[in-house]
C-alpha cells in the first residue's frame, strides 16, 4: 500500500467544483437570536440595544459572529427526522435532527468507499460582516483542495471545502474552510 | 450598562508579542446550560442530554458540551478584546478534549505576532479553552485587526488587506 494513490481521477477532477447557491430556510429573527446569545451567555449590547448599537459603526443591532450558521432549519411540510429516525432505528442518535443540511446540490458525489474512515481535520472561519435581523443567507460550497499525506496512521486524504456565506443582499458575511481527513 | 463597553478601545500600539488578552470564563457548566444551547440550535444529538445514551451507547464519560457552543465562546474572546473599533478576522481551532457538566471553561489568548498591513495592526494569537483542571480542549489560532493610534479606522464591513506586511514584529 506504500505507493498507492488514494486520490482517484474522479476526486482530482472535483477540485474547484462549486455547489449551487442555496438560500437559508429562515431569516434571522430577534427571538431566535435572543435564545442564541442567552445560551452563549454573551449579552453584548450590540446584540440587543438598538440605541447603543446605532452609535457604533454597525449602525444598529447585529447578530453574533457565527449566527449565520443558525438560520437553516427544517422547513414546514418536510418529513420529521426524529420520527423517521427512531422508526428506522431505536438507537438513533438524533444527530442532525433539527438543522437543514442542504448545500451539496451541484457538487459531484465523490466515491470515497476506499477511504471510509473520517476525522474532522479542523475548521477555519474568516469573518467579514455581521448578519442583521431580517436577513437570510445565501451559501455556496466549493471543493478547494484534495491531497494526500503520509501520517503516523498511514496514508490520509485531506478534503478541504470552502463555504462562503453571504446575506440576501449579496454581501459577504463569512467564509469557513473545513478539512475532512479520510483514510 | 452599555457604557461599560465604550471608550475602551485597544490599539495595536498597546499590544506586545507574548502578552495575554483578557480571558472569557463560563461556568460551572451544567446539563441545563448544554440543553439550552442544544435547544437554541435544534440540535437533538442525544450525547448532549441523554445520559444513559451518552454513557452506555456512546461510551462517553458524561453528556458533553457542544463543540459549536465552544466555537461561540472563542469568538467572543476575540470580539470582546478588539472592541467596537477592531475586528475578529480569522479563527481556527481543534476539538482536542471533551468537556462535561461541572467544567468551568476559560477561553484564553496570547499574542504571537504583530505587524502592520495597509495601515492596520494585524495581531496573530494563540488561543484555547481550558477547564478547571487545566486540560486544553480547543487549541487554535486567531487573527485580529486593531487600529493604530492616529491611523485609519478598521473598515466595516471588513476588507482584508491585500498588500505586503510592513514593519513585521514592530509597532
Amino acid at each position: 500500500m506504500t505507493d498507492k494513490t488514494y486520490v482517484t481521477p474522479q476526486m482530482k477532477a472535483a477540485i474547484g467544483a462549486e455547489s449551487d447557491a442555496w438560500e437559508s430556510t429562515m431569516e434571522a429573527t430577534w427571538s431566535e437570536h435572543r435564545r442564541f446569545i442567552q445560551a452563549i451567555m454573551d449579552e453584548d449590547p450590540i446584540y440587543y440595544d438598538e440605541e447603543y448599537a446605532k452609535r457604533t459603526r454597525y449602525g444598529g443591532i447585529v447578530c453574533a459572529p457565527l449566527f449565520p450558521s443558525s438560520v437553516n432549519r427544517r422547513p414546514m411540510g418536510t418529513p420529521d427526522p426524529l420520527t423517521e429516525g427512531f422508526r428506522n432505528n431505536p438507537e438513533y442518535d438524533a444527530r442532525g435532527g433539527g438543522a437543514e443540511g442542504g448545500g451539496q446540490g451541484g457538487l459531484p458525489r465523490l466515491d470515497l468507499s476506499h477511504i471510509p474512515r473520517m476525522l474532522n481535520g479542523g475548521n477555519e472561519i474568516e469573518i467579514f460582516q455581521y448578519m442583521k435581523l431580517g436577513e437570510k443567507t445565501i451559501t455556496k460550497t466549493r471543493i478547494a483542495d484534495i491531497f494526500q499525506r503520509e501520517g503516523r496512521a498511514g496514508r490520509m486524504v485531506f478534503i478541504v471545502s470552502e463555504t462562503e456565506v453571504r446575506n440576501d443582499k449579496g454581501e459577504l458575511l463569512m467564509i469557513s474552510r473545513g478539512t475532512a481527513i479520510r483514510r | 450598562m452599555a457604557a461599560a463597553f465604550e471608550g475602551k478601545q485597544v490599539y495595536s500600539d498597546d499590544v506586545q508579542v507574548g502578552m495575554d488578552i483578557p480571558p472569557v470564563v463560563k461556568g460551572p457548566m451544567t446539563q441545563a446550560h448544554i440543553m439550552r444551547w442544544s435547544a437554541s440550535q435544534e440540535n437533538w444529538h442525544r450525547i448532549h442530554y441523554d445520559h444513559p445514551f451518552a454513557l452506555d451507547h456512546e461510551k462517553l464519560p458524561d453528556v458533553v458540551i457542544n463543540g459549536s457552543w465552544k466555537q461561540q465562546v472563542m469568538c467572543q474572546l476575540i470580539k470582546d478584546w478588539v472592541g467596537l473599533g477592531g475586528w475578529l478576522w480569522k479563527i481556527s481551532f481543534q476539538h482536542r478534549a471533551m468537556n462535561v457538566p461541572g467544567d468551568t471553561l476559560t477561553a484564553w489568548g496570547r499574542v504571537t505576532d504583530k505587524y502592520v498591513q495597509e495601515g492596520l495592526g494585524i495581531i496573530e494569537l494563540e488561543v484555547g479553552m481550558r477547564n478547571q483542571n487545566d486540560v486544553e480542549a480547543c487549541p487554535g489560532k486567531a487573527t485580529a485587526v486593531l487600529p493604530i493610534r492616529g491611523g485609519r479606522p478598521v473598515p466595516y464591513p471588513f476588507v482584508p488587506p491585500q498588500g505586503e506586511r510592513s514593519t513585521p514584529g514592530l509597532r
